[in-house]
């Protein structure tokens, strides 16, 4: 057996200082967390070090354990203010980096200077001093409060600078701005390769105000799992439920980013697809919101609209339907197939139980024929409609026209039949339908349509046969019970039939007729003292049932005394 | 005795360790217990998780697969396992260490012994003579510091003809195909040529030797059943032998074994029965040595190779949907800038794309090629006299031919043509 890393699992790779703990602390952490780090690891300092206590530290672990390679990622100001610190960072990496070359390895010391232009700021000086960092293998960025203007966007992009934006509305200062990137660039990695995008991102630790957290979000959260003065090594402890929401979070917030780093298209497919993974995951809501970075992030035309579509259709998931059907519309002027476009849109109808809309907008996608959508799955959607407004000569027409045999299709042909008064035909139906192997889900459907017919049709013992399948192939409702009790009354069956309109009863104690059907039985059974108060709840709740008030008549007449 | 072998690949994922698991086998019969630990950029580990597993092990011998590449985090971790496990002894071996001269001993403190013979005999012979007491003498097959510090070296035990005398990694249960994406499969040492720019005729000899076929195809049967069932051989020169490469292939169809392949064949080999062969078998990938697309340049490294077959060939697999892969050099003797940009051409005009192991790689120059013996003779020039005596020029030369700013050229032209951004696979 191979080991691959004494010491599994991952150990942490990335290890997250806020300002607003002493450096003092910090590096002393740091002296105790870097060995136990992953060899090649990344410090990144939110504060300005000002007295290079956490290089030092970082200095010392590289000395100790020359296998490590650390990036030190430090945010410095991008003044002159910041100088004295930058060029200690560059001129200590130099050191390393003059071994490296002697010996033909990577640098060990990897200086990745942040250099940060505060509010209302003139971001030229700094970008010149990012340039000659650059220039002295340094891998500089950019940390901007303010919106960048065009000019710093295309000198960013000359020199290769990546742009870490902030603005008033961010919480959780420079932290959350580059915890945030640290999310999205683990997910982006991901793109192409095996692991899931919704997994934990790549392993790290952050210490902020005095205490240490086993993620970002952790710390968003306010769950720390130990004080700065912790002496275990760093251990990330991703609590992987909080995954999904985070990451959907950070991609839908993404768009100014990516665009002012100008990786559009990226961002685009990375939205796009955490979105698919999202509704996969159950998230349809926070998949729509990352649909709509997708749609900010695409150019208008084709892109926009396929990205309006996946809106749309996670909207729909999400049952946002306004927003679905607004989603449609853009697409739709943007260029979308006119028939998808029209297809989707009925289904929005169908999800607001619109069916006589719906069946407008199917009828409109088969017209102008739907590229992905094939036109038999349309006539079967147009069918479903009609037989929920109860329209079955409609629905059978629909499902007439349909090409070749399909379970679901004589399956809906028979709850027609069976509907409009033909269960000898309907029934043909069905068992043509089992003959085509229905998909397992639909399988008790079938069932207990047959049974149905087969009651229409009085033959109630093969009735019990069929609704008994039913019931254990999908979760028993009123309708199975209700039959069920009818099928065992007509067999004589009082006991068992009692049960079952009891067990109607559990489900909705205000079905009057299943009170009635119970004190029928009853009354069979002579339990007539039951039977009475079962027709009495019958009436209370609708008068009308007039075999519950003739029972009551029966019982009433009776003389007292034991049964016969 | 407890024995830790390490492989160590810095800047990518983790690559089945075959050799070290070879050595691992041997040692595993004789009854030693050997951890083969795998480390690699794609698995990391901290340096304080490794410190632990020496402590806790406490290994007597540490043996480490030497590159040009990984030397120096060798070296790093060589210290660690010293530092933990008082008294271990530290031996290299691989293509860096089979040729390392002698001058680069005294610069490498860390080491205790230098394989330079096969690594299944000298493994054993290292065990046994550390088992034996003080080290006195130098172990055969190695330059060994003596415990009074002096370096000594001492022949090779010469090497069995058949390979199978050797017991088998994946049958022997060493690796297991369960932990590998990808299996790496070793069948044959050895190469009658005398390509001057490459190691392996000084490294392995001049015959081949080989692994019979029914113990290559156990072993893909093992990976086939217990692994992803994809596997590659690492084999310096897989298609030596045409009947033999056809009697593997018809093997594994024979045995339905549901393997993906990448395999190397040389351009006369792609006849139509071939191109059947392959596909039955499930390989989905072939590789062609090319080098460059240039006659007199190939002439000049002892390539005995027809550019034009090799187009042809890679015409028909690729017609016959097979991905095909051209490996080629540049900065070779002789090429000029025209040349080498002539290569990036033909290899397009192929039709195959420039990904993987099909982005050009400059040559190298490593301890153990001729080239690197007397680089020249070659017409090559080396640019750094302040290199480690440990380590070799690489890529750091100009030729007659080409100044360092031609090669750039070249590299850049190669990288803007690359659809994968120049990322090779195989060495
Ligand atoms: C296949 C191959 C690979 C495979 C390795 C598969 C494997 N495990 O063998 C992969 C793809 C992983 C690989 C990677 C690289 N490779 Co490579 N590779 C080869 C190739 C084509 C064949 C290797 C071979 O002969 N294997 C056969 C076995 C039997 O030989 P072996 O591995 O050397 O092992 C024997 C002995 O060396 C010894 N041994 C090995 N380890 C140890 C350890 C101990 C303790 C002992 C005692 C003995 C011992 O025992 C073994 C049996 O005798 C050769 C080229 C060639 N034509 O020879 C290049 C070659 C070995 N690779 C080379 C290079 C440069 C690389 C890379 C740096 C490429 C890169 N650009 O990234 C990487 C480095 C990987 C790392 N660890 O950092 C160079 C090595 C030069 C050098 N001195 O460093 C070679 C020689 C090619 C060349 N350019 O000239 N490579
Ligand atoms: S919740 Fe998951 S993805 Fe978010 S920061 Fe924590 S580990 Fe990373
Ligand atoms: S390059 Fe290939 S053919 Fe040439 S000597 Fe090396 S292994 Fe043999």
């Amino acid at each position: 057996m191979t080991l691959f890393a004494p010491g599994e699992p991952a150990p942490v790779a990335w290890l997250y200082l806020d300002r607003d703990t002493p450096d003092r602390r910090l590096a002393e952490r740091l002296d105790l967390a870097l060995p136990g780090c992953a060899w090649s690891c990344h410090v990144v300092a939110t504060g300005g070090d000002r007295d290079g206590l956490l290089l030092g530290s970082v200095v010392r672990h590289l000395e100790r354990e020359p296998v490590a390679v650390v990036h030190f990622h430090q945010v410095v100001d991008g003044g002159l203010a910041g100088a004295p610190q930058l060029e200690r960072l560059l001129g200590t990496a130099e050191r390393f980096q003059t071994e490296a070359y002697r010996e033909r390895t990577g640098a060990r010391l990897v200086p990745l200077p942040i250099l940060e232009v505060a509010a209302g700021g003139d971001p030229r000086p700094t970008l010149a001093a990012a340039a000659a960092a650059a220039a002295r293998l340094a891998r500089p960025s950019l940390l901007l409060w303010d919106e960048p203007d065009q000019p710093t966007v295309a000198a960013a992009a000359a020199h290769g600078l990546r742009l870490y934006l902030g603005s008033p509305a961010t919480a959780g200062g420079v932290v959350e701005i580059l915890t945030d990137a640290h999310v999205f660039d683990s997910v982006l990695d991901r793109l192409e390769g095996p692991l899931p995008l919704l997994a934990p991102c790549r392993p790290h630790e952050l210490v902020a105000e005095g205490r240490v957290f086993g993620c970002a979000r952790q710390w968003r959260r306010g769950l720390s799992r130990a004080g700065v003065e912790d002496r275990s090594e760093p251990e990330w402890r991703p609590d992987e439920r909080l995954c999904a929401g985070c990451i959907a979070d950070t991609v839908a917030g993404s768009a100014r980013s990516v665009v002012a780093n100008r990786r559009p298209n990226e961002g685009r497919e990375l939205a796009l697809r955490t979105s698919a993974a999202l509704v996969d995951a159950g998230s349809p809501a926070a998949a729509a919101a990352v649909a709509r970075t997708a749609v900010e992030l695409s150019v208008a035309g084709p892109p926009r609209a396929d990205a309006l579509v996946q809106e749309a259709l996670c909207r729909l998931a999400a049952t946002q339907l306004p927003a679905a059907d607004q989603a449609l519309l853009e697409a739709a002027a943007q260029g979308a197939d006119p028939g998808l476009v029209a297809y989707h849109r009925a289904r929005v109808q169908v999800a607001w139980r619109d069916d006589i809309e719906a069946l407008d907008r199917f009828a409109e996608a088969l017209e102008l024929g739907a590229a992905v959508v094939a036109p038999d799955d349309l006539r079967l959607e147009m069918a479903l409609s009609h037989i929920r407004l109860e329209e079955w000569a409609e629905a059978r027409r629909h499902l007439a026209g349909i090409d070749g045999p399909s379970a679901a299709v004589a399956f809906n042909l028979g709850v027609c039949e069976v509907n409009d008064g033909h269960p000898e035909r309907a029934l043909g139906h069905l068992d043509r339908a089992l003959e085509l192997g229905p998909p397992a889900d639909d399988l008790g459907r079938v069932r207990f349509f047959r049974g149905f017919c087969l009651s229409r049709l009085e033959r109630w013992a093969e009735a019990l046969a069929d609704l008994g399948l039913a019931v254990g192939l999908e979760t028993p409702e009123l309708a199975h019970h209700n039959l069920i009790g009818v099928c065992l009354f007509k067999l004589g069956r009082h006991r068992e039939a009692a049960a079952s309109f009891e067990a109607a009863l559990a489900l909705d104690p205000g079905s009057a007729v299943d009170w009635a059907n119970l004190g029928l039985n009853l009354e069979r059974l002579g339990e007539t003292g039951r039977a009475t108060a079962s027709y009495r709840r019958a009436l209370a709740i609708d008068r009308s049932i007039g075999f519950a008030r003739d029972g009551l008549e029966r019982l009433a007449a009776r003389p007292s005394g034991p049964p016969p | 005795m407890r024995v830790v072998l390490v492989d160590l690949h810095p800047h990518s994922d983790p690559v089945t360790p075959i050799s070290l698991a070879n050595l691992a086998a041997v040692l595993g019969r004789l009854g030693h217990r050997v951890d083969l630990l795998s480390l690699s950029s794609g698995r990391p580990f901290s340096p304080a998780g490794l410190r632990r597993f020496f402590a806790e092990r406490r290994p007597r011998l540490v043996g480490f697969t030497a590159y040009q590449r990984n030397l120096y985090q060798i070296r790093a971790i060589a210290r660690m396992a010293r530092d933990e496990a008082p008294g271990c002894r530290v031996l290299i071996g691989g293509p860096q260490a089979t040729f390392l001269p002698p001058a680069a001993l005294a610069a490498l403190p860390e080491v205790d012994l230098v394989a330079h013979g096969e690594g299944e005999l000298v493994i054993r012979a290292v065990v046994e003579a550390i088992e034996g007491g003080p080290l006195t003498t130098a172990v055969p097959g190695t330059s060994t510091r003596l415990d009074d510090g002096v370096w000594e070296r001492a022949a090779a035990p010469p090497a069995p003809d058949d390979l199978d005398a050797y017991p088998s990694p994946w049958l022997d249960g060493v690796l297991d195909p369960a932990d590998w994406d990808e299996a790496v499969m070793l069948g044959s040492r050895g190469c009658p040529h005398h390509c001057s720019f490459c190691v392996t005729p000084a490294a392995f000899g001049p015959a081949i030797r080989a692994h019979s076929v029914d113990r290559i195809l156990d072993e893909i049967e093992v990976v086939a059943r217990r692994g992803a069932g994809r596997l590659w051989f690492a084999d310096p020169n897989f298609s030596y032998d045409e009947q033999r490469v056809h009697a593997l292939l018809e093997g594994i169809a024979r045995r339905e074994l549901e393997v993906r392949m990448w395999i190397e064949t040389r351009a006369d080999m792609l006849t139509p029965e071939l191109l059947g062969l392959l596909a039955a078998a499930g390989v989905h990938t072939v590789a062609l040595g090319l080098e460059s697309a240039v006659p007199r340049v190939l002439e000049r490294s002892g390539k005995a190779i027809d550019p034009e077959s090799v187009g042809r060939a890679a015409r028909t697999a690729l017609a016959a949907g097979l991905d095909v892969e051209l490996f080629s050099l540049y900065g070779l003797p002789g090429e000029r800038l025209g040349d080498a940009l002539a290569t990036l051409d033909f290899v397009r005009s192929c039709g195959v794309a420039i990904r993987g192991n099909s982005n050009a790689q400059q040559l190298q120059l490593y301890f153990g090629s001729a080239m690197t013996r007397n680089p020249e003779a070659h017409g090559l020039r080396p640019l750094r006299d302040d290199l480690p005596p440990y380590l070799a020029p690489g890529d750091e030369f100009e030729t007659e031919w080409m100044s360092r700013r031609d090669l750039e050229e070249v590299r850049g032209a190669w990288r803007a043509a690359s659809v994968d951004g120049g990322r090779r696979i195989v060495s």
